[in-house]
């Protein structure tokens, strides 16, 4: 209705004033086509007008970059009119957008006229970087935290504020006198060396078992560095560590390039304290799989990688999807969908789904089972049951015992299936080591670092003989027996890990397994049956529904322990992970980015308590602890703020957040929210954000950053995409925020510029002068990003035998051209030509040509094996989970794939909390939107205006509910069904109901994107003006508050005390109608 | 200032704007007027997006008052020169010719501003004449019209001649249109050849009967409204002839369209299953209340009671209730004709105010056609006030 | 009643009688030469044939995207003057996931301002839990065979191009919104002038020192390449007031380039390509026997063909 009032179009108001005479006037002349200064005849259309050629197809308007709407990071053509990004396309080099993509040594001006396929958000892209409500400059908290009042500041200032401290918000009614301790204050330990030594005598302190030693050590320790005890947080605890550690560093959305640079910023602080944003995502995807892939080094479990599998889908001849949401969300829908429809249609693939919800992708499914939420590994244990007694597992996969053997067998990657394990009390421990039972002698050997150690090897039942086995040897093959239950000579009770997996699956018949996960026992064994009838050309693909609960680790390792018992691991078709290129250099290549002379070593406990087991620690205080330990996962993001919030393990002091909104993402954010408002408990808070976000509308400071079409960033890969690849943001319209200065280096205000602001008052090690290395320096963010760029162009050969071509001079001009609206600041081919380096410059070009380096198609696989394996010993029983304890209960962990009901922090099931309420919420992506982030991009809107509340009708009908109706989504942890957001200010969790036989009865859900309160939804006041909101941008619901807090924690959410994982789909709510 | 003219043919209009009904509507004018104004400028400011059609429903409360006003136009016109030609008693003056014919015109004019008003670009109106396609109604009506409007202002001219050998063939031709043009509106609908709704060549006979009607009843509106109280007896009784004959057409009318419109729909009846869902939607969805409130209730059942009694003020009434109710009807005919999308799910698939399938007029729209409205009235008065300046100079 | 010669005289009656004829012969005379007329008058020959290399420069993988075969054909097609292709398209419906990709796409090619859409994707579900189901219908212009919008335009703003396409020439076009109404897919819609952003960040101070960016989102300003002409909407420009509609992108198939809804299908759900080419993928497609049109009695012969 308003859509004339806005007096920025003027123009289009032009028209209406005159509309009226125009009208009279020229009808009577008749109309005339807009003049066409040089008529030339029409190539499409007979008309007046002259023709316009099309510009969008020249190498010239195109800049290929890595889109980040969502994190499937999608390669992207930023096509640019006037300078202008008019258009988001697919690139066409990219294998995201093309199947096979265009070979990688395909001219520009081919390319140019290529587009690749993206999804309606990556197209939309542009309107993140051209959001009316995009900050330009610093701004300053001028009210109380979440009152939305602001001023700018000049960055220097903000610099020398964050950096000195002092009564920095007097203006602020209630902090007149607060004192704000700055950086300098809080990072105090400076000394590298002074650290290095009480690293070390702090593991120390951590790895003695008694306590009264532990107690002594702790003396020890305070009179050995009596002179630092002063920077050391407490004195009595030195495994809290150093003051440095009361700086937290988080993240939410934080990719390569970027990441190197946070983590040396934190490195340059000394703080322990990086934490990310993992378990709001899918957490124990990622930490179940880091078990699942610890391997046996110098004889004890580590160096599993923090990743996950997924299938190589192109090549699967059955999938099973298991919560996963691969045509609206996932890693993501365009390379994922050309992978899968026309192999659906031709018939080659047949896929079937488990989901509370039909999906669009259960649409395209053989089967669908509506699982029951939370009962994930139930299913899985009906199915591992059925597999193992229908002898329906790969046999030979299995009976690989170490790498020798599984080589012989043409394998790349083995199982621990078949090693024995120690039963005591019926539980299953440790695996039995040979030299412990007399099979073996110890060996001396090497560890990693050059110091001895026993060897003691582990033993696997070879046709009813216990075996040595030294898992990593590649001579003898150990081929072992797969069951196993016995007991040694000695009494030890061993069985073998699969043996104890057959028994934990024959605790309940098909029936009841079925039963627990609300599917119909028919189809779950169905589904088994086709599971296991494609050889290794079948994979379950897996991704939040199963993770994100509080019994997700459990969930996801069931359904990988299907993947091994399909052995299907490095297989095509199969288990696949990500290859990337490197760009940070190594010593010895061109150059070592990762380098950072004069860095602290950080130490201590970390504010989340990761990668630390409580009992070791001395705060240890039986059980339950007061918060959660997390000995196996890490990036816990759901106990950031909450720890601060109770100061557990210790008190945090300045916050630095960047690309994140946990008060908006978390289930149960608004306890987030409560502490970000208390400026006792959280006395400094930075947030860095293209706009006034949800939770850095709480900040103290705002730093505004470059969105992702202005930046660089290296985006990696996923598992679902074989070939090797390394997809290159980079910036390719002029920077929108506003310059400053930074070690005399212009560029604009940016997440960089942050750090080397402060990294250059705090004078940090790393940044700077002579950075890297003398002579490299770090002061611009180009001097990072273009050496990177550089090393990925060269190759990861010392002598750059694997490096790309050279960028002709044809090229080299539209990459010049295509760059012509960019200024100084962010582009300058001399400073860009002089940090690659002559030689390599024109490599560089032909890198950010492409927008990235991605090795072609066919180099994904050999044979049908895929090219780049895994390659490693899998877990299927997990010696380490089974060793930590859950320091809710004090009880052990499980080392292998089970089904445990929900629980609270304490080990309760929930029935308190259910009680009165009884439908279950969950939540999904649709493919319009990624959190709070896109429902500032217009062209979505029409898609989707608002999201619903989606019900079964006969739930609603049993309810009295009516179709359209507003209610509110409200829990016994959230009895009113509101937002409270801080500062006086409520936002109802209202959502409209929308009826649907998608969703399983019992259970409803909404979709992930909507019901923001900040990011422009509302209006806010910088320097005493107030801007309006778009209303537009606060449709809809967003009903995170309603999932439950831990009864036991009571700030956070119910989590997976194992993987991390926070709980999104386990909370039972009802719908109370609101209004008519 | 009329006085020595009261018994001539003149005085009928002349004095009738200065009867019981003049203040009203004089009062009636000026806020139609000044409503019409904020109207078309919020039309001109906002463009359309201040109205309640879009892209699925793409004709709105405009297009149906044009229907009207041609109806008006063309009914007005044939009754006016069927009367005058065949001398009827109450028709056969010359100024009973020419108020038929400035009614017509009144009628038309108004039409043709909400069209425009209507049009995306404008601009461009005259497109239409200049690069015409006759294999559109949307052309054809406008060529039609506009020759219509010619051979109508020449009738008008001719009349005040004593004798003229070319009024009666213009008046032949002006009515040959008068009865196409009609029609020819019910074909504007037909023409959409996929729309079920529409396709009834049925549609054609109801435009020509509703014209018929709309032509009697406005101009039992006029002759009632504007009858001089102090008019001499044989104007009385001339009056009164032609108001009997107008009443009777009216109530004819009525009752015929009512007819057809029972045979279109008759099929429901009969067999419930072939009822389509804009028939359903008319008669028993959200377009209930103005197909039998305002057009059975308000525009037949009322003004057909009205018109049996005897009351003069009732007829006036009656004949403004039945052209309310052609309103109504032409909306009857007009959006359920546009609310059924053929693609279910389609306004879902992409939301927009101007993409659904919901259309209710909006306070710009009435304002404007307040103005169409108050547009005709100056017509009216303007043309009425011409034939007796020019008939007294003459 | 009279007889006409009591109401007329005989030269009053000859008059009469002329006029009427004449008016009617006109008449008839013009409908039935606009009905001959409604082809198009569009550049064919020699002048419209191209040729386009891109294509022939990229090297063959052992398999290729449908894409890339597509853009191939494409490239073929258009070395052919105009009136020896014919554009069709065929949408896969097993194939399409739903995603929108094409609406958008569409969207930002054409720049197309809020409530105008040429290519929506329909979702209806279907079955009653558990036996659901999801269906997923893009709709764009079935540039049908016998259109049922051309000829209700008044202006000649409409037609039928020699390869098929029905165009519209948004210099011409009124915007009477006849077309619309005669479309039963509801594949036209009106350009009503309207902006994205029109309500966002009022109150935004402006200048440099603008602490947010709040200016006029310039992505929207910027002129479309419809028919390989420049269209501006500023000021009231056209397409602005303008019926729009799907046009198979001629501009982008000028430049070698598929339809932009076609490029962008995840799901590779939409073919395209010239049914004159008996070798095309697109008609490996349409000559099976699950392929339908949409409302097929109409007898609209639609050119956009889906298959079930
Ligand atoms: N209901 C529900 N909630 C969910 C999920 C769900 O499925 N349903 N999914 C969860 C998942 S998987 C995840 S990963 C989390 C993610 O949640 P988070 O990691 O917390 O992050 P985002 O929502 O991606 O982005 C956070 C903020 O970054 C800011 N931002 C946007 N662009 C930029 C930029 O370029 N630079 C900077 N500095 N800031 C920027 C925006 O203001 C945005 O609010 O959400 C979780 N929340
Ligand atoms: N459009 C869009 N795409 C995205 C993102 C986005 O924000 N928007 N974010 C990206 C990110 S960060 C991530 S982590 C991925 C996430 O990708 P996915 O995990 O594939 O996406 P979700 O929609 O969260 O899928 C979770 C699915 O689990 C189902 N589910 C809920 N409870 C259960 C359960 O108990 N068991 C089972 N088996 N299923 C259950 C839900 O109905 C839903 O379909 O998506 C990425 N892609
Ligand atoms: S899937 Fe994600 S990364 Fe890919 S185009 Fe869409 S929004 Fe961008
Ligand atoms: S789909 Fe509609 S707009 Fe397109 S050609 Fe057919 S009738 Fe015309
Ligand atoms: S809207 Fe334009 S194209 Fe459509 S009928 Fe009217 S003038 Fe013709
Ligand atoms: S062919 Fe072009 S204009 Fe037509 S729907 Fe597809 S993208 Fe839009
Ligand atoms: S882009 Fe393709 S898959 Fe997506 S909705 Fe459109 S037709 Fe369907
Ligand atoms: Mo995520």
């Amino acid at each position: 209705m308003s859509e004339n009032k806005d007096s920025k179009h003027s123009s289009r108001r032009g028209f209406l004033a005159g509309s009226a005479l125009l009208g009279a006037g020229v009808a009577l002349t008749g109309s005339r086509a807009i003049a066409a200064p040089e008529r030339r005849e029409s190539a499409i259309m007979n008309n007046d007008r002259a023709d316009a050629p099309y510009e969008l197809s020249k190498p010239s308007n195109i800049i290929y970059t890595a889109c980040l709407q969502c994190n499937t990071g999608c390669g992207v053509s930023a096509k640019l009119q006037d300078g202008v990004i008019v258009k988001i396309d697919g690139n066409p080099y990219n294998p995201w957008t093309l199947l096979p993509q265009i070979p990688f040594k395909t001219t520009v001006e081919t390319a140019a006229a290529i587009d690749g396929a993206i999804c309606p958000k990556g197209q939309a892209g542009l309107q993140t970087a051209y959001d009316p409500y995009r900050i330009r400059k610093v701004l300053k908290r001028a009210g109380k935290r979440g009152e939305n009042k602001w001023i700018t500041i000049p960055f220097e200032q903000a610099v020398k504020e964050i950096v000195e401290g002092g009564k920095l918000f007097a203006n602020v009614p209630g902090e007149q006198t607060r004192e704000v301790e700055g950086l300098s204050k809080i990072a105090v330990l400076k000394d590298a060396k002074g650290a290095k030594a009480m690293a070390s005598d702090v593991k120390a302190i951590l790895d003695e078992k008694d306590k009264d030693k532990k107690k002594a050590l702790v003396e020890e320790f305070k009179q050995k560095h009596a002179a630092d005890l002063d920077k050391l947080i407490d004195p009595n605890h030195p495994d809290f560590g150093p003051k440095n550690n009361q700086i937290v560093v988080a993240w939410g959305r934080l990719k390569g390039g970027r990441s190197d640079l946070y983590k040396r910023f934190a490195d340059g602080l000394g703080t322990t304290n990086a934490h990310g944003h993992t378990t709001v995502c899918q957490g124990s995807l990622y930490f179940t799989c880091k078990a699942i892939s610890e391997q046996y080094v110098d004889g004890k479990f580590t160096d599993g990688n923090k990743f996950y599998w997924q299938a190589d889908t192109e090549n699967s001849k059955f999938v099973f999807f298991v919560g996963a949401n691969l045509f609206e969300g996932n890693y993501g829908p365009p390379n994922r969908s050309v992978r899968l429809t026309g192999n659906l249609v031709s018939g080659f693939t047949k896929i079937a789904v488990a989901d509370p919800r039909f999906s669009k992708l259960a649409s395209k499914a053989w089967k669908w089972l509506p699982i029951k939420p939370g009962t994930d590994a139930a299913l899985a244990s009906g199915m591992i049951r059925w597999i193992l007694e229908n002898k329906r597992y790969d046999e030979k996969f299995l009976a690989n015992a170490n790498k020798a053997a599984a080589t012989a067998n043409g394998e790349t990657s083995w199982t621990n299936a078949t090693w024995l394990v120690e039963i005591k009390d019926g539980k299953p421990g440790k695996f039995v080591r040979a030299s412990d039972i007399g099979l073996s002698q110890p060996e001396t050997r090497k560890t990693k670092d050059g110091k001895d150690y026993q060897e003691k090897f582990l033993v696997a039942m070879v046709q009813g003989t216990p075996t040595v086995v030294d898992p990593n040897d590649m001579k003898t093959p150990v081929v072992a027996d797969l069951f196993v239950d016995t007991k040694l000579p000695n009494g030890t009770q061993i069985k073998s890990g699969l043996q104890v997996l057959l028994e934990n699956a024959k605790q309940k018949s098909f029936k009841e397994w079925a039963d627990v996960a609300g599917v119909k026992e028919s189809d779950m064994l169905e589904v088994a049956k086709e599971l296991t009838s494609y050889g290794k050309r079948a994979a379950v693909d897996i991704h939040r529904g199963p993770a994100q609960h509080t019994n997700g680790f459990y969930n996801i390792l069931s359904w990988m322990t299907i993947n091994m018992l399909l052995g299907n691991f490095d297989a095509k078709g199969g288990m696949c992970i990500a290859s990337t290129y490197d760009t940070m250099g190594k010593k010895g290549k061109l150059y070592e980015l990762s380098a950072q002379p004069g860095k602290m070593s950080s130490f201590g406990i970390s504010s989340i308590r990761h990668g630390v087991d409580y009992e070791k620690t001395t705060i240890f205080e039986g059980y339950p602890a007061k918060r959660n330990w997390y000995p196996i996962s890490s990036d816990i993001y759901e106990e950031i703020i909450p720890s601060i919030g109770d100061a557990y393990p210790y008190q945090v002091k300045a916050l630095f957040l960047y690309m994140g909104a946990p008060t908006y993402s978390l289930p149960a954010g608004q306890t987030n929210i409560k502490i970000l408002c208390d400026v006792n408990k959280l006395p400094l808070f930075v947030a860095n954000d293209i706009l006034i976000g949800p939770t850095s509308m709480y900040a103290d400071y705002i730093f505004p950053d470059l969105s992702y079409l202005e930046r660089w960033e290296f985006q990696g890969s996923h598992p679902c995409m074989p070939c090797k690849v390394q997809p290159v943001r980079q910036p390719a319209i002029a920077p929108i925020p506003e310059n400053c200065k930074a070690f005399d280096a212009e560029m604009p205000i940016s997440f960089e510029a942050m750090l080397f602001g402060l990294a250059e008052k705090l004078k940090l090690p790393g940044f700077g002068a002579d950075a890297y290395a003398p002579g490299l320096d770090l002061k611009h963010f180009d001097d990072f990003y273009i050496r990177a760029v550089a090393n990925l162009a060269y190759g990861e050969k010392p002598d750059g035998s694997d490096s790309v071509p050279d960028a002709d001079e044809k090229e080299i001009k539209s990459f010049l051209e295509a760059r012509k609206s960019l200024p100084k600041s962010v582009f300058d081919v001399e400073r860009w030509k002089k940090l690659a380096g002559e030689k390599v410059w024109p490599k560089v070009v032909y890198v950010l040509n492409r927008g990235g380096r991605f090795e072609d198609h066919d180099k994904a696989y050999k044979g049908d094996r895929l090219a780049h394996p895994y390659g490693k010993l899998l877990n299927l029983y997990q010696e380490k989970t089974a060793s930590t304890i859950h320091s809710g209960t004090g009880k052990k962990n499980l080392g292998y794939a089970n089904y445990i009901p929900i629980m609270d922090y304490h080990g309760k099931e929930p029935e308190d909390l259910r009680k009165g309420h009884d439908l279950v919420l969950i939540t999904h992506r649709s493919v319009v939107h990624t959190k709070s982030r896109t429902i500032t991009n217009q062209w979505l809107n029409p898609l989707m205006p608002e999201n619903a509340v989606l019900i079964n009708p006969t739930d609603a009908k049993r309810l009295g509910l009516k179709q359209g109706q507003k209610v509110k989504v409200v829990s016994a942890t959230n009895p009113s069904g509101d937002w409270d957001l801080g500062a006086g200010s409520t936002k109802q969790m209202l959502g409209s109901l929308q009826f649907t036989q998608t969703m399983r009865p019992g259970v409803i859900s909404f979709a992930l994107g909507f019901g923001n309160w900040a990011s422009g939804a509302v209006d806010f006041s910088i320097d005493g003006k107030t801007i309006k909101g778009e209303p537009k941008r606060a449709a809809g619901i967003h009903a995170n508050a309603a999932m439950w807090i831990d009864p036991a924690l009571k700030n956070t959410c119910m989590l997976d005390p194992v993987g991390g994982s926070v709980s999104f789909y386990d909370t039972y709510v009802k719908l109370v109608p609101v209004g008519s | 200032m009329n006085s020595q003219h009261s018994s001539s043919d003149a005085a009928q209009g002349a004095s009738g704007l200065a009867t019981q009904w003049t203040k009203a509507l004089w009062l009636v004018w000026i806020l139609f007027l000044l409503a019409g104004i904020v109207g078309v400028i919020l039309r001109l400011t906002h463009g359309h997006n201040a109205a309640g059609y879009g892209s699925y429903v793409t004709w709105g409360l405009w297009i149906g008052v044009y229907f009207l006003g041609v109806g008006i136009s063309g009914g007005s016109f044939i009754l006016g020169s069927l009367g005058y030609l065949f001398e009827i008693d109450g028709f056969s003056r010359p100024s009973d010719l020419r108020l038929a014919i400035v009614l017509s015109l009144a009628g038309l004019l108004p039409a043709f501003l909400g069209v425009w008003l209507d049009l995306g670009r404008m601009d461009r109106l005259m497109n239409i004449l200049i690069h015409s396609s006759f294999t559109s109604m949307m052309a054809f009506n406008a060529w039609m019209y506009n020759i219509f409007l010619i051979v109508a202002a020449l009738c008008w001219l001719l009349s005040f001649k004593q004798k003229s050998s070319w009024l009666k063939p213009l008046l032949t031709l002006g009515m040959l249109f008068s009865i196409l043009f009609p029609s020819q509106s019910g074909v504007f609908f037909e023409a959409v050849r996929t729309n079920e709704f529409w396709r009834s060549p049925l549609l054609s006979m109801l435009f020509f009967v509703s014209a018929i009607t709309l032509g009697s009843a406005s101009l039992l509106f006029v002759r009632a409204a504007i009858a001089p109280r102090t008019a001499s007896r044989t104007d009385q009784s001339h009056l009164d002839s032609a108001l009997r004959v107008l009443r009777a057409v009216t109530v004819i009318g009525l009752i015929i369209y009512v007819v057809f419109e029972f045979a279109e729909f008759s099929i429901t009846f009969w067999n419930p299953g072939a009822l389509s869902p804009n028939t359903d939607y008319l008669l028993f969805g959200g377009y209930w209340p103005v197909f039998w409130i305002l057009h059975i209730g308000v525009g037949v059942i009322a003004p057909s009671i009205l018109l049996a009694m005897k009351s003069r003020g009732g007829w006036v009434f009656a004949s403004l209730l039945a052209t309310i109710g052609f309103g109504a009807a032409r909306l009857c005919v007009l959006v359920p004709g546009q609310v059924i999308g053929q693609i279910p799910g389609l306004a879902q698939a992409f939301q927009d105010p101007r993409l659904s399938y919901d259309y209710h007029i909006t306070s710009m729209e009435y304002l404007v056609a307040l103005m169409m409205i108050a547009v005709g009235m100056t017509i009216f008065y303007v043309g009425v006030k011409l034939s007796q300046l020019v008939e007294s100079r003459l | 009643m009279k007889k006409v010669s009591e109401i007329m005289d005989r030269r009053e009656f000859i008059r009469a009688g002329g006029l009427v004829g004449v008016g009617a012969a006109a008449a008839g005379a013009a409908i039935l030469k606009d009905r001959g007329e409604l082809a198009s008058k569009d550049p064919t020959g020699e002048k419209t044939v191209r040729n386009l290399t891109a294509m022939k420069n990229l090297k063959t993988q052992p398999s290729e995207d449908d894409h890339i075969r597509m853009q191939r054909e494409l490239a073929a097609a258009m070395s052919k003057p105009v009136e020896k292709r014919r554009w069709i398209m065929v949408i896969d419906l097993r194939k399409c996931v739903g995603c929108q990709a094409c609406t958008i796409g569409c969207v930002a090619e054409n720049k197309l301002p809020p409530g105008v859409v040429y290519r929506p994707v329909v979702q209806t579900e279907i079955g009653e839990f558990p036996n659901v189901r999801l269906n997923f219908l893009p709709r764009p212009c079935m540039h049908c065979e016998n259109p049922s919008c051309v000829p209700v335009c008044p202006v000649k703003a409409t037609w039928k191009r020699p390869d098929g396409v029905v165009v519209i020439d948004y210099d011409r076009c009124i915007g009477c919104r006849y077309c619309l109404n005669a479309c039963p897919y509801g594949a036209r819609t009106s350009d009503f002038g309207r902006y994205y952003t029109s309500n966002e960040a009022q109150g935004a101070p402006e200048g440099k020192e603008r602490p947010i960016y709040g200016s006029p989102a310039p992505w929207e300003g910027l002129p479309s390449n419809e028919y390989g002409k420049s269209w501006n909407r500023k000021d009231h420009g056209s397409p602005v007031g303008n019926a729009r509609k799907c046009h198979f992108c001629l501009h982008r198939l000028e430049n070698g380039l598929l339809p932009m809804c076609v490029s962008t299908c995840i799901g590779r759900a939409t073919y395209f390509g010239d049914s004159n080419d008996t070798e095309s993928l697109v008609v490996e497609k349409v000559t099976r026997n699950n392929v339908q049109t949409l409302l097929p009695h109409w007898d609209n012969k639609p050119k956009c063909y889906y298959i079930v």
